[in-house]
């Protein structure tokens, strides 16, 4: 069948098509938040370069194939096929608590979910068929229905993904981990996971949401994730995303933050052709303090999108950004860096650091900082730099009998360590650490299988 | 001969530094480079060790009898080539017990001897920590981010001891050193002398040949080699400077 791209149009049949089988179809409130969604998406439909939040990527090339939804009962491979895909998973050891997913679709006999240890973990479907009316305070809370573009369409097509509720004052020592799994299918495809995390007051928790393709796949992963983080919680999010080199990724990530609350978020951008990567956050109370870390890798003609958005909404709230970029052969890397203080929120902390190392003579980085400040008791300082492998560093290697290659790759783990240093527990930074390590030492060898479908986006 | 140089000329941008240097350094033997500020000291040294900045227009070197030049810088490293940085290089994120593993592996691997696992590295690093007085600490510390200057020369020094080259080359491993640290790392580079290993040893000022004895100083001046001699020939360096030797002119070595 000849493929003729995705539209609204496209979606929106879809929609009509697989609406009855979406979880909670009975329910009147999700229905209508649905439907709302499907309308801003008809009405705004998907972002363009001529969007100042979109100036450098083109979305053209992720609506290029026609993307089918994946039914829930539609399962490619074989358990043994997945279990292996599975085992890329970082840090996911035997007793590891996780819920995973495969092309989108929630699937127990891989998980592993753990019962009364004052977490509660499962999947958004099994909610909604079971008791939706426990969600609709929080659904669509933080990410409205009527957002724009890709936030839409998942909205729109609301129907699975991990929810995951910390009790009040539990402390979670040992990560909670969704794992995405998507699989080669023979048509492109689409999935929309949806990911509500609740961190009630003065609990503390880890929860580690990654997305691994099977090589070769082509599909769209359109994610997004509410976190709610209470009153003096403590909230580490780590987010990997290493997608099959011919997929997109597009994801959004809401949190608002109660008072006296931190969030320490890591993102980690691996794979797929093309990702955009939006986090949102609200430092909706006093002394609420987020921490945001970031590291792309990018190489042959792949494009990474990191947004962030921190809105100091109140007094006495801090923000760290901290993203750096490596950038081999002719891969792009985007980030922009939003920081929004308001009128009255006095006393405010905000920093921003955006270094890039460009490997290959074809890469290229794009930074934008913007600051929006309507207060006058504001420390904010940003950077920015682009550099490139420091030549002394590289020859004190070489002088140590360190092969250039070995060389090359010690120093990009090196400007990249910075970046895993605050990833908790200790157990997740070594194996974090290993994992970057890990793509760090097959960058630029990555040969994409086929053709890519127009990757490199705006140009 | 362990090493000879053969009327060398580098340069720099077009700029000649060294104008025809030669000099025979022989297994087992110390020998001194002393000479002023821009006589091609430090050229000589990162030029042994492979920088490839530097442009040789003519002369040749041979090391063991083979080409030190067509050679790559790690693969002179690996042939037990060792350089002792003016400046080392600081490393943020890079573990120095990482890095020196590394370098001990590349090393083992390229002679068709087993790596050492973290343990093995563990027990050899610690008992040569102790040679130059190094805290245990400063393995687990980014390579030489944050050292002070002493702790970074001798940083150096206990690479050395751990790469047990063949050809050592220590370029201004002196300076910026107090006493104590000069002492330290004298002490570091004289348990190290051995009948294998020739060592050079680059320097402004005689101090530190009051701690290593060289078997034979050379004073290099202009990019050619003016004067040569016994130790000796350090304290009349001292005496009465360097001006009065750049004046001979004497034919290289």
């Amino acid at each position: 069948m000849a493929s003729s791209g995705s539209s609204v149009e496209t979606f929106a049949r879809d929609l009509e098509r697989v609406r009855g089988g979406l979880a909670g179809a009975d329910s009147r409130w999700l229905t209508s938040m649905r439907r709302r969604a499907m309308e801003a998406l008809a009405a705004g439909g998907f972002p363009t370069v001529r969007d100042e939040d979109w100036k450098y990527t083109s979305v053209l090339p992720v609506l290029r194939d026609t993307l089918e939804p994946v039914l829930p009962d539609e399962s490619r491979l074989d358990a043994e096929s997945l279990r292996s895909l599975l085992s890329n998973a970082t840090g996911l050891g035997a007793d590891a608590t996780c819920i995973v997913f495969v092309d989108g679709n929630f699937r127990a006999p891989l998980s592993r979910i753990a019962t009364g240890t004052g977490v509660r973990v499962s999947s958004l479907r099994d909610r909604l068929e079971a008791s939706p009316a426990d969600l609709e305070p929080w659904l669509g809370k933080y990410l409205p229905a009527d957002a724009r573009g890709f936030a839409a369409l998942n909205t729109a097509f609301l129907d699975d993904g991990a929810v995951i509720e910390i009790v009040a004052r539990a402390q979670i020592e040992k990560p909670i981990h969704v794992v995405y799994l998507a699989t080669a299918r023979e048509r492109a495809w689409v999935a929309h996971p949806r990911d509500l995390i609740v961190a009630h007051e003065g609990c503390s928790a880890v929860v580690v949401e990654q997305y691994l393709g099977e090589s070769g796949g082509k599909y769209l992963t359109n994610a997004a994730t509410e976190i709610s983080v209470g009153a003096n919680a403590v909230l580490g999010h780590l987010r990997i995303q290493d997608e099959a080199q011919t997929a997109f990724h597009v994801a959004r990530v809401e949190v608002e933050q109660a008072a006296g609350s931190t969030l320490v978020s890591h993102t980690f951008g691996f794979g797929a052709a093309l990702s955009r990567t939006e986090i949102a956050v609200k430092l909706a109370g006093e002394e609420a303090e987020c921490r945001l870390s970031g590291l792309y890798l990018g190489d042959g003609s792949r494009h990474l999108d990191h947004h962030l958005h921190v809105d100091h909404a109140r007094p006495r709230t801090r923000s760290e950004q901290l993203y750096k970029g490596v950038l081999e052969d002719k891969s792009r890397g985007v980030f922009t860096g939003r920081v929004v203080v308001r009128a009255g929120a006095q006393k405010i902390k905000a920093t921003q650091k955006n270094p890039s190392l460009l490997l290959g003579a074809g890469a290229v980085a794009e930074t934008r900082p913007q600051l929006e400040i309507h207060a006058d008791d504001v420390q904010c300082n940003h950077g920015a730099t682009i550099g490139r492998l420091s030549e002394d560093a590289l020859f004190y290697l070489l002088s140590r009998g360190i092969d250039a290659r070995e060389a090359r790759r010690i120093l990009v783990a090196g400007f990249a360590a910075e970046v895993v240093e605050g990833v908790v527990p200790p157990s997740l930074r070594a194996a974090m650490t290993a994992a970057v390590a890990a793509q760090i030492a097959t960058l630029g060898d990555r040969t994409v299988p086929g053709t890519v479908p127009g990757t490199g986006g705006a140009r | 001969m362990m090493l000879s140089i053969r009327n060398l000329h580098a340069e720099i941008e077009g700029k000649p530094i060294l104008r025809g240097l030669s000099l025979e350094v022989g297994a087992g033997e110390v020998h001194a480079i002393m000479g002023p500020n821009g006589s091609g000291k430090s050229t000589l040294a990162q030029l042994l060790a492979g920088r490839d900045v530097y442009k040789v227009t003519q002369g040749e070197v041979l090391y063991d009898g083979r080409d030190l030049l067509a050679m790559p810088a790690d693969e002179r490293a690996r042939e037990g080539v060792f350089l002792s940085f003016q400046y080392p290089v600081e490393l943020p994120g890079i573990a120095n017990s990482y890095f020196l593993k590394a370098a001990m592996n590349a090393k083992r691997r390229h002679h068709g001897r087993p790596e050492l696992d973290a343990m093995d590295f563990l027990t050899v690093a610690r008992a040569k920590m102790k040679l130059v007085g190094l805290s245990e600490e400063l393995l687990h510390r980014s390579v030489n981010e944050g050292f002070s200057g002493g702790e970074k020369k001798r940083n150096e020094i206990f690479q050395m001891a751990l790469l047990e080259p063949r050809l050592a080359i220590l370029d201004e491993t002196d300076s910026g050193l107090d006493i104590d640290a000069l002492r330290t790392v004298a002490e570091g580079v004289n348990s190290l002398r051995s009948p294998e290993r020739a060592m050079l040893l680059i320097t402004h000022y005689q101090r530190l040949l009051d701690y290593v004895v060289p078997d034979r100083t050379h004073v290099l001046a202009g990019g050619r080699i003016v004067r040569s001699g016994g130790p000796e020939l350090a304290l009349e360096v001292e005496e009465r400077g360097y001006k009065s030797m750049e004046e001979h002119n004497a034919p290289g070595a």
